[in-house]
């Protein structure tokens, strides 16, 4: 039987985090759920406590990046098998985790994203900049990569022990979540795609303002360029087929 | 010497007793002085030695040697900001590793308070997370 995680990072989710642990406990019942709380202002750490789940209270602010990986370094030292990273803030379902953890359970993936674009009655309402800087890596994965990921800004993933280990150690600062499926790719890491849909936000403001999100968008595709190799078939074996969305590829030998 | 040679050197050598000063005072560090006391120098040396100017400027076959003055002042500014971000680059990753430790131990702490015993026994043992380096990314 395989030890489940699901981390949930938090920053002023007060409103939004005891419902997201009940949607949790009712559709995830074998999971071990530990809520990291981003030195928030509003009582989030408290709700969390009252809740019943494992609280990882951060002393200062890290950002989003800084707060997963809090959980992935408690995931690592608990030994945990299996991540899922769900947001504090209600927009990632608990009924969709099952579809999620599949490929890993099944031993068929490292890392599972969430994309809301595979599917078309996903791509809903989401907003412009949004889907801009999702299609801009979405072209620039498929170039790189030779990997189409439709939805690089999901964070509404699941990770292998495999990733586990090397994100506790390793986790880009920010928003992340771009940077992170071009690195476990050229790690060899096999990644796949499923459809899954999202809620609008509860309660609360989203962190991401319109100037900030381009502001991420130049970041991470500087990041994801600078952190290629010039000769990227070097890692790859010859005659790795090349994988379309929602198939997995082993890129090692 | 002239007036402003005379006004550079007093700034320079007035920037180095500062430069003593907050060492002495442990305000700054001295790994980080040894690059400050050089600029002083710098400055006292080109107070002193007018010339100087006008041989790099030579050397370097510019014609408006004050230019040269210019080009030091960029290049050795540039190499400090450069510096400088260097070090808060590595000062907030530790920072960030050290908030995590705290937020991990605090959870400990709670863990052994409330349930002493039972439900740590998933644990890897004290090794898995703080030796056990996984492979590095790059």
């Amino acid at each position: 039987m395989k030890q489940k995680l699901i981390i949930v990072p938090a920053y002023n989710e007060a409103a939004n985090i005891v419902g997201v642990i009940a949607d949790l406990r009712e559709h995830c019942p074998g999971f071990d759920i530990v809520v990291i709380n981003d030195h928030s202002t509003d009582g989030t750490a408290a709700a969390a406590l009252a809740a019943g789940v494992e609280l990882l209270d951060l002393p200062v602010n890290l950002g989003i990046g800084g707060a997963v990986q809090t959980g992935f370094r408690y995931a690592w030292r608990h030994g945990y098998d299996l991540v899922v990273r769900v947001d504090g803030d209600g927009q990632h379902r608990a009924d969709q985790i099952p579809s999620l953890i599949a490929p890993i359970l099944n031993g068929n993936a490292d890392c599972v994203n969430g994309s809301r674009f595979l599917n078309r009655d996903g791509r809903a309402d989401w907003p412009r900049a949004r889907r801009a800087g999702t299609m801009v890596f979405s072209v620039l994965s498929k170039l790189l990569l030779r990997k189409r990921i439709t939805d690089a800004t999901s964070g509404f993933r699941a990770y292998s022990r495999r990733v586990i280990r090397h994100l506790a150690e390793h986790y880009p600062e920010d928003y992340p979540e771009p940077e992170i499926v071009n690195r476990l790719v050229q790690l060899g890491m096999r990644l796949e795609e499923v459809p899954v849909t999202m809620r609008k936000r509860g309660g609360g403001t989203s962190s991401i303002t319109f100037l900030k999100s381009i502001y991420y968008m130049v970041k991470v595709v500087m990041a994801v360029l600078i952190n290629t190799p010039v000769f990227p078939s070097r890692k790859r074996s010859p005659g790795t087929p090349e994988s379309s969305p929602g198939t997995s590829t082993r890129s090692e030998p | 010497m002239t007036r402003f040679q005379i006004i550079a050197f007093f700034a320079g050598l007035a920037f180095l007793l500062v430069i003593v000063q907050l060492i002495r005072r442990h305000h700054l560090k001295e790994k980080y002085s040894l690059i400050w006391f050089l600029a002083a120098l710098l400055l006292i040396v080109f107070a002193v030695w007018r010339s100087l100017v006008e041989i790099l400027a030579n050397l370097f076959g510019i014609d408006y040697a004050p230019a040269v003055l210019l080009l030091l002042l960029v290049f050795i500014g540039a190499g400090f900001f450069l510096a400088f971000s260097v070090i808060a680059t590595k000062l907030s990753n530790r920072s960030r590793r050290l908030a995590q430790e705290v937020a991990l131990l605090k959870n400990e702490l709670a863990a052994m308070e409330g349930r002493a015993g039972g439900a740590r026994d998933r644990r890897n043992d004290e090794s898995g997370g703080a030796t056990d380096q996984p492979a590095d990314s790059s």
